[in-house]
């Protein structure tokens, strides 16, 4: 009993003395090289982005190549200088600045992404396809193929805005999620090997891209951006060019939009896609 | 027992307490890192006529840049890709950044990701990888002159090396026109060069299309040495250094091509070769035949044969649309092609020979056994051309094979050594 106090004793005496050997340090003063992020001499497009994006809805807008914040394993390149500016004013015109109509600031600073990663070259995969776009948990929208944009071209503006609509409209459905019946409108054609099927083909089974096929989510924000991007025009082509069974399941993926624009969020979707459409045309002139 | 134990323990931890060590500073590693990040950018900045850089992509061969890097994280780059590259500066910008290593982002585009650049429509390359090549660079080591740096992504190698003249961005038009003066090489009339060097003879070949650089001599059995090279202002720069005994090459300069002497002149460091153009071989590849055949990819030749002296010596550039001729080894089961491909309406369309292939024990690669022709015929007027290649490709002599890269071999005829294929 009595040794076993000792062991005690000394247990407890042994603790002590490494706990006062450490508090004997002091922690350095040296500041960590890189935390808080990298500088660098800001420049013309630095300054763009704070007052446009950064102060009015506290977006961040990375340009300069930072391999964490992408695909590490791929080989993808930085963007060019002189298309950053274009680029980013049409996501203003395109997508910032309808919603802020039609729905006011506020909600863009609720629900936009944080953050804009801008990426040169597109990114391609395995399977043969390539990804223009991703969006990461409502947090982080990344850009790919900055470098092939032209505001002269038309098809190449609405490319990369039908990106940024894609991904914005799974940030609304991530929060608040559409109608349960959306899925079960055509479920025979969700895979995973999308890419198989021509967008001809997917319209034929009322879908509006092949990519729509990849999934219900895909699906749904697809139609949105389609019919906000694209425009109601081009949607009412591919409704008369399909009739029967596809031209019934489009007017309802069509109708459904809408109402969870109006339900979901209280925003006329119609008005939303007027300015859009606005915003193309002013930019494409 | 146990009690001496314990005071040997207790012992212990009071000397380490009293033995306390005080970690200086500037030892510890975010000063470290921070200073070594900060010499480097001075020694960027401070090259007043920018540096020169050798670039080796992975899967590509040299190319040569110069940089002038300011303080305010700007670069200007010329690049020698095309005349406009050369002469045309682009400014960009880099960083400095602490990762695994100190590293250089490149981090918005110049020329340089041009070779990077993942979309072959760019620059050529392969779908998704370009040529495999870096814009953001682990710094290895840094002297006053030189400073190497290894691709973080793909490994790629690139030197930079402090120009001294004061106009140095001169020197990228200069290695420009030194890439092209290599091409003529191909105008002598006959396939094999020999080049003395230091006393020895090699067969020497240099292939300015995958830009690389091969000596291929006897030296108990057969040797080989190859590497890329990138130009320079003033001649070549190797990858690798060639070494065999005495002979040490870094670098050649001097590089003279005289087409009507059939003779190249070159100089590394203070040695001085001269090539002679000769009717055959120095010395035989016993196994690039079947390297070649059996690493499983098939190869690609722009313009087919070089036949004395002139390139696409059978004009297959007249096929409407032609875009170029691939040996395509185990096309189908049991027989491999030559296949010519050629753009018709905006369509890729193939044509050409199905036949076996024979590796000798010799070295000797040899195509016999045409069975027919497949695929989508051109107009009958450029099918005489492409029989005319069959009938030579398919010459019962067969050829000798030379490697000049990882994946890709010039062919040349055994029974004339005028007529050479050179496929990558």
């Amino acid at each position: 009993m009595k040794n076993n106090f000792i062991k005690f004793t000394a247990g407890l005496f042994y603790i002590f003395l490494l706990a006062a050997c450490s508090e004997e340090e002091t922690l350095p003063d040296t500041p960590i090289l890189g935390l808080g992020g990298d500088t660098w001499t800001k420049g013309e497009i630095d300054n763009y982005i704070t007052t446009n994006f950064t102060d009015p809805y506290n977006i961040e807008v990375k340009y300069k190549w930072d391999p964490y914040e992408i695909n590490f394993n791929k080989n993808l390149t930085p963007v060019v200088e002189n298309k950053v500016m274009p680029a980013l004013d049409a996501v203003l015109k395109i997508w910032m600045n309808p919603y802020e109509k039609v729905i006011g600031k506020n909600f863009l600073r609720k629900f936009s992404p944080r953050q804009f990663v801008l990426v040169g070259s597109a990114e391609y995969n395995s399977d043969g396809t390539i990804t223009l776009g991703q969006a990461e948990g409502g947090k982080k929208i990344t850009l790919l193929v900055i470098n092939n944009f032209d505001k002269k071209d038309k098809e190449e503006v609405k490319r990369m805005l039908h990106t940024i609509h894609h991904e914005f409209a799974h940030i609304l459905h991530q929060n608040i999620l559409y109608q349960r019946e959306f899925k079960q409108l055509n479920p025979e054609w969700y895979t995973a090997t999308w890419y198989n099927s021509s967008i001809a083909a997917a319209n034929t089974q009322g879908l509006v891209t092949d990519y729509a096929k990849a999934s219900a989510d895909e699906d749904f924000v697809e139609t949105i951006s389609f019919l906000l991007v694209e425009g109601q025009a081009a949607f009412n082509e591919i409704v008369t060019a399909n009739p029967g069974k596809a031209a019934s399941i489009l007017r309802q993926k069509e109708a459904m939009v809408v109402a969870y624009f109006h339900d979901a969020y209280n925003i006329d979707f119609r008005a939303l896609q007027a300015e859009t459409q606005k915003g193309i045309a002013e930019i494409t002139q | 027992m146990k009690k001496i134990l314990r005071y040997i323990l207790l012992l212990t931890i009071g000397a380490a307490c009293t033995n306390k060590e005080e970690l200086e500073l500037e030892e510890l590693p975010d000063a470290r890192l921070s200073a070594a990040l900060s010499s480097y950018q001075q020694k960027l900045v401070g090259a007043a006529n920018g540096w020169d850089a050798y670039l080796f992509p992975k899967d590509g061969g040299g190319a040569t840049f110069h940089f002038k890097f300011t303080d305010n994280n700007r670069v200007t780059t010329y690049a020698d890709i095309n005349t406009s590259t050369a002469t045309t500066p682009m400014e960009s910008s880099y960083r400095l950044k602490a990762t695994q290593l100190p590293s250089l982002y490149f981090d918005t585009y110049t020329y340089l990701h041009q070779l990077a650049d993942p979309d072959p429509e760019v620059l050529g390359g392969t779908q998704g990888a370009g040529f495999s090549s870096d814009f953001e660079f682990s710094i290895l080591s840094a002297s006053e002159d030189t400073i190497k740096l290894k691709g973080n992504l793909n490994g790629s190698n690139m030197t930079l090396v402090r120009a001294k003249e004061p106009n140095a961005s001169a020197n990228v038009a200069k290695a420009y026109a030194t890439n092209n003066a290599l091409q003529k090489i191909s105008e002598f009339t006959y396939y094999y060069n020999v080049l003395t060097l230091g006393g020895k003879q090699y067969q020497f070949t240099l292939n300015p299309e995958v830009q690389s650089i091969s000596f291929y001599y006897n030296e108990n059995g057969f040797k080989q040495f190859t590497t890329k090279y990138a130009a320079s202002a003033t001649g070549l720069i190797l990858e690798q250094p060639f070494v065999d005994g005495a002979l040490r090459a870094t670098e050649f300069h001097d590089i003279n091509i005289d087409v009507a002497a059939k003779r190249i002149t070159l100089t590394t460091s203070t040695t001085t070769g001269t090539t002679a153009n000769v009717t055959t071989p120095l010395v035989i590849d016993p196994d690039a035949a079947t390297r070649m055949y059996n690493a499983g990819t098939y190869y690609y030749s722009a313009t087919g044969f070089t036949m004395a002296g002139k390139t696409d010596a059978h004009n297959l550039s007249s096929i409407p649309g032609f875009e170029g001729v691939y040996y395509y080894p185990g096309y189908g089961s049991g027989y491999d092609a030559l296949l010519f491909l050629y753009e018709t309406n905006n369509e890729s369309k193939i044509y050409g020979p199905a036949f076996s292939t024979r590796l000798g024990t010799d070295g000797k690669m040899t195509f016999y056994g045409h069975v027919g022709n497949f695929g989508t015929a051109p107009p009958e007027l450029h099918l005489t051309t492409i029989t005319a290649v069959r009938t030579q490709f398919l010459n019962t002599n067969g050829y000798y094979v030379y490697q000049t890269g990882e994946t890709s071999y010039d062919l040349v005829s055994v029974a004339n050594g005028r007529n050479w294929i050179r496929f990558q």
